[in-house]
């Protein structure tokens, strides 16, 4: 009895069905408005590879789980890693994230407000967002210095995102404050994003032009409250390109290509999303007679 | 400053599980909500014989999901019953598809352009009866 009960979620998550088809956000560091439908989990696996000049090339690695408790709330938990060759694999630390739509309605401009807590040593190379002057040399220190270093951050956003002629446009204002005596320390995220086809073919299908998004997205760093502005901060654009696949998985590309002296270069992003329609509700069952 | 953001996430975290696990509201449709200017629109597709068929196609990929139930008759947004549908205008149906409504889970799709709106909303207005037996498993 006690095995089965063990054994009970695990076949919960991978026998539950699939089938969500609402789209989501195709871009790795910028929001949209789009919210996790309710009762909806999301386990989305996204990477980052990099080459920092000076220092390992390395893949950061987190595993998130994205809830949508209400139409208007999501919640989502993070677990960040991270392996840097000639040097180690780490764990970096956790995040939890909570975005809030304002408005019950769709409008030409729609406001989220984002609010995320985050515990993770100074080792974290996910870049899931650049704030303050970020710079390619923070990921150029070795792990054995950096993963001593523990820190707790806030992270709020403010995102507006519209609807205009089938393109969706998302703007985010990101404040970060490191919990010890630090300034705020500021950052955007500006994305366009669309799908390839908006008539449905025939017959479902997997290389359908209607299953593919593609846009771009812009992000960067503005300094901090110290020393606000555009000077020694990293920027990036980076085209974005998302699959989604009849069975409700989806993958995500960008490469990430690097505007000042103080970014990457390059940088490659790739995910993979596995959405577990009426998560909420199904698990629930489990603990009822 | 760093206090009050905290106080506020709190706050809104308290309200969101107040929203998601508390006593529902008695459900009024959501078409009952349509401004005046909606209502009054009418679809511009009502004689597009195609319309029906793109409008089943864009129900199936972006409605079916929550508004058909499952193999065990489950869904997780209101059957769209015919009767219903028919109370409400064409306009009002395009009001609620493209505003959609948070606070009752269903999502906007503001990003679809009008014209697949309507196909919608002309596949709704062609439901029988017996539509929404159908389950998702037979949709697949």
């Amino acid at each position: 009895v006690r095995a089965k009960r063990l054994y009970q979620p695990v076949l919960f998550l991978a026998l539950a069905s699939l089938g969500m088809q609402a789209q989501h956000r195709p871009f790795f560091v910028t929001y949209n408005h789009s919210m996790e439908e309710k009762g909806n989990l999301e386990i989305n696996n996204s990477n980052v590879a990099g080459s920092p000049r000076g220092g390992n090339a390395f893949l950061a690695s987190e595993l998130e789980f994205e809830y949508g408790a209400t139409g208007w709330w999501t919640t989502a938990f993070y677990l960040d890693g991270q392996t840097t060759a000639n040097e180690s694999t780490i764990f970096n630390g956790f995040r939890w994230e909570n975005r809030f739509r304002l408005l019950k309605h769709d409008h030409l401009f729609n406001p989220v407000v984002y609010v995320e807590f985050i515990r993770s040593n100074e080792g974290n190379k996910a870049l899931r967002e650049i704030v303050g002057h970020d710079s390619e040399a923070d990921q150029a220190e070795p792990n054995s210095i950096t993963h001593h270093e523990m820190e707790k951050e806030i992270e709020t956003r403010f995102i507006l995102s519209s609807n205009i002629k089938g393109w969706n446009i998302a703007e985010n204002f990101i404040a970060e404050k490191p919990l010890k005596a630090a300034p705020w320390e500021f950052g955007y995220g500006f994305g366009v994003s669309r799908p390839l086809s908006f008539v449905p073919s025939a017959t479902p299908c997997n290389f359908c032009k209607e299953n593919f998004q593609v846009g771009a997205e812009l992000y960067g760093g503005m300094g901090d409250a110290d020393d606000f502005g555009f000077a020694n901060t990293s920027h990036y654009i980076a085209p974005v390109v998302s699959w989604k696949l009849l069975n409700g998985t989806a993958f995500k590309f960008s490469p990430g290509f690097g505007l000042t002296d103080e970014s990457h270069r390059f940088l490659i992003r790739f995910g993979v999303i596995y959405e577990i329609e009426n998560f909420g509700h199904k698990f629930a069952s489990l603990f009822r007679k | 400053m760093v206090r009050a953001l905290l106080a506020i996430a709190l706050l809104l975290v308290t309200g969101g599980l107040a929203a998601a696990f508390g006593d529902k509201p008695e459900r009024r449709p959501l078409y009952a909500s349509a401004p005046e200017k909606f209502r009054q629109m009418q679809n511009p597709l009502a004689s597009d014989a195609q319309a029906i068929e793109m409008g089943r196609r864009l129900f199936d990929r972006s409605c079916a999901s929550c508004h058909v139930p499952d193999a065990e008759g489950r869904s997780k947004g209101p059957r769209l019953a015919p009767t219903g549908i028919r109370e409400a205008s064409p306009g009002a149906l395009f009001w609620v598809i493209r505003s959609g409504n948070a606070a009752k889970g269903m999502p906007g799709f503001s990003q679809l352009p009008d014209k697949q709106k309507w196909q919608i909303v002309i596949y709704l207005g062609s439901l029988e009866e017996a539509t929404p037996a159908e389950t998702k498993a037979n949709l697949r």
